[in-house]
């Protein structure tokens, strides 16, 4: 029985160092420095017929670290990258760390990811950079590879592309970042790729792949660019409000009818508007009503109906004072421009404070009214 | 002239007891001859798919590796050799592997400062103000000590491993 318990108290006692030796390894991950010689020396000491002898001793062949090129890859952002169409240098970040023992150089190579994802974004627009600076743009002085990255030490990626001009809302295009370990040496030059086909030699530094897939390279796939646009809706309709002859009831399109004009936006997309602005040109026969009784005795001549998606209905209400001189003097964001159109017709803009901007599923309808030239 | 004669004899007899003290050396001291080796293990897969562990000479290792050191004595002498010690620190950038040291004949002893040595289980050191036992990877010597004389023309061999750090 005791026995048994000395048995089982040294097995508990070597498990647990075994763990501790587990967890030891685990923090330095970072190893012995490549190059490192490492040496063995023993000392014999003995005796003969009660005379202590010279020691003697045991030295052992002294072999050299290797280099273990060992790095992971992973991306750096939270979610996808929303770009809308057109757009330039949208950035995408990435995290490589170098865990192997040995300073090391990194080629880079993004691109297109080749199938799985929705759309791509224009060939040859890739660029993969260490962006110092941390202003999106490969400047001089940065490089489009990772230079002398030391062990233990991590560095952001940056890669850049281009969205093509038209895209559908929503649609992913991932990126496949390559890094490829490289032999460092020279200060801001790439070195040539890691080659582990070299013999172990006695004394020589050769490079063993501990990365994963033990090939020196790392591909991450699994984070790129969503499209994420406003995509805008528009439709004008037209109402007459009355004619000369018939007034208010029934009226029709004649010469002297007063027509109102509903200029409906809303926004289906994923994006929130900034900027929004409507301009839309008074044909030449028709005149822009100036004032309009039903919109307010202040000389309002605009009314614009803003649904708040997370507010919801009834739509809130507001006018504004489109100036006829072209000058928005009350700085209400409406004015018309007597030669602003095409052909130098009045041209009616409406813009923010007065147009709000538009969230998702957020609408807005414009309203002014015009007359149908009577002469 | 007398003078010259003493320096003659004097140096007949200086090398009368060199010559004396060569051959007591030699008549009396075994000579031990040492030969370390370093090979590092290596596992290949086998036809079967099984796992084979080899050694291979260690020319270059990696980080986690593990190495066995090999130290072969002999007795080259024609005395029998006694109180044969064999103290062996390591190196700072390898650990040992726990229960690795062996030497058949040998009382196994180590330390982690080079100064108190003890059986594995016998080894503490101090933390925190409280003893604790010694774990192996805190193992900084290895020491043998062979328990019987080594005869002449006898041979011995005592073996450890370690990982690289």
């Amino acid at each position: 029985m005791k026995v048994v318990t000395q048995k089982l108290d040294r097995l508990l006692r070597l498990s647990a160092a075994a763990g501790l030796l587990l967890m030891g390894q685990q923090a330095f991950a970072l190893g012995t420095d490549a190059g490192t010689d490492i040496d063995n020396t023993a000392v014999i000491t003995y005796s003969v017929n009660g005379a202590t002898q010279d020691p003697l001793d045991a030295i052992a062949p002294t072999f050299v670290v290797d280099r273990v090129v060992d790095f992971t890859l992973d991306t750096a952002n939270a979610a996808l990258t929303p770009t809308g169409p057109g757009e330039t240098g949208a950035v995408v970040l990435y995290t490589l760390s170098n865990v192997g023992n040995s300073p090391l150089d990194f080629r880079l190579v993004a691109d297109n990811l080749a199938a799985g994802d929705d759309d791509d974004m224009l060939a040859g627009s890739f660029v993969a950079f260490v962006d110092a600076n941390s202003n999106g743009v490969l400047d001089a002085g940065e490089t489009d590879f990772v230079d002398e990255l030391a062990a233990d030490d991590s560095v952001t990626i940056t890669v850049i592309a281009d969205a093509p001009a038209i895209v559908v809302d929503g649609d992913e295009a991932l990126v496949e970042l390559t890094a490829i370990a490289a032999d460092p040496g020279t200060v801001g030059t790439l070195g040539g790729d890691v080659d582990d086909s070299a013999p172990d030699t006695a004394g020589g530094i050769e490079s063993v792949f501990g990365d994963a897939g033990n090939d020196g390279l790392e591909v991450f796939s699994a984070d790129g660019y969503v499209f994420d646009f406003t995509a805008l809706s528009i439709a004008k309709a037209s109402e007459v409000i009355s004619d000369p002859v018939n007034g208010a009831t029934d009226p029709f399109a004649i010469p002297g009818a007063i027509v109102e004009y509903t200029v409906s936006i809303s926004n289906p997309g994923s994006s929130s508007t900034t900027s929004l602005t409507i301009t839309d040109d008074i044909q030449a026969d028709l005149n822009f009503e100036t004032t309009v009784a039903d919109y307010g005795t202040g000389g309002e001549n605009v009314r614009i109906s803003f649904t708040d998606d997370s507010v919801g209905g009834p739509a809130s209400v507001s006018y504004c004072i489109a100036e006829t001189g072209g000058v928005d003097t009350n700085a209400d964001g409406c004015s018309v421009d007597p030669t602003g159109g095409a052909g130098g017709i009045p041209q009616l803009t409406i813009s923010a404070p007065a147009l709000p901007n538009l969230d998702t599923s957020d609408s807005v309808d414009v309203q002014f009214r015009v007359e149908i030239d009577a002469t | 002239m007398s003078e010259k004669i003493m320096g003659k004899h004097l140096f007949a007899i200086a090398v009368a007891i060199a010559l004396l003290l060569m051959s007591a050396s030699a008549w009396s001291q075994g000579t031990l001859d040492v030969q370390t080796t370093v090979q590092k293990e290596t596992v290949t897969v086998n036809d079967d798919g099984e796992q084979v562990k080899t050694l291979v000479p260690a020319e270059s290792v990696i980080p986690g590796e593990r190495v066995v050191y090999t130290i072969t004595f002999r007795n080259t002498g024609d005395e029998p050799a006694d109180d044969v010690v064999i103290s062996n620190p390591i190196s700072e950038n390898l650990t040992y592997v726990p229960g690795s040291a062996f030497g058949p004949g040998m009382a196994l002893q180590f330390s982690v400062d080079g100064i108190t040595f003890a059986a594995a289980d016998e080894l503490t050191v101090e933390e925190d103000g409280e003893s604790r036992p010694a774990k192996p990877e805190e193992y900084r010597h290895i020491r043998w000590v062979m328990q019987n004389d080594l005869v002449a023309g006898a041979q011995g061999t005592v073996r450890f491993s370690a990982r690289l750090n």
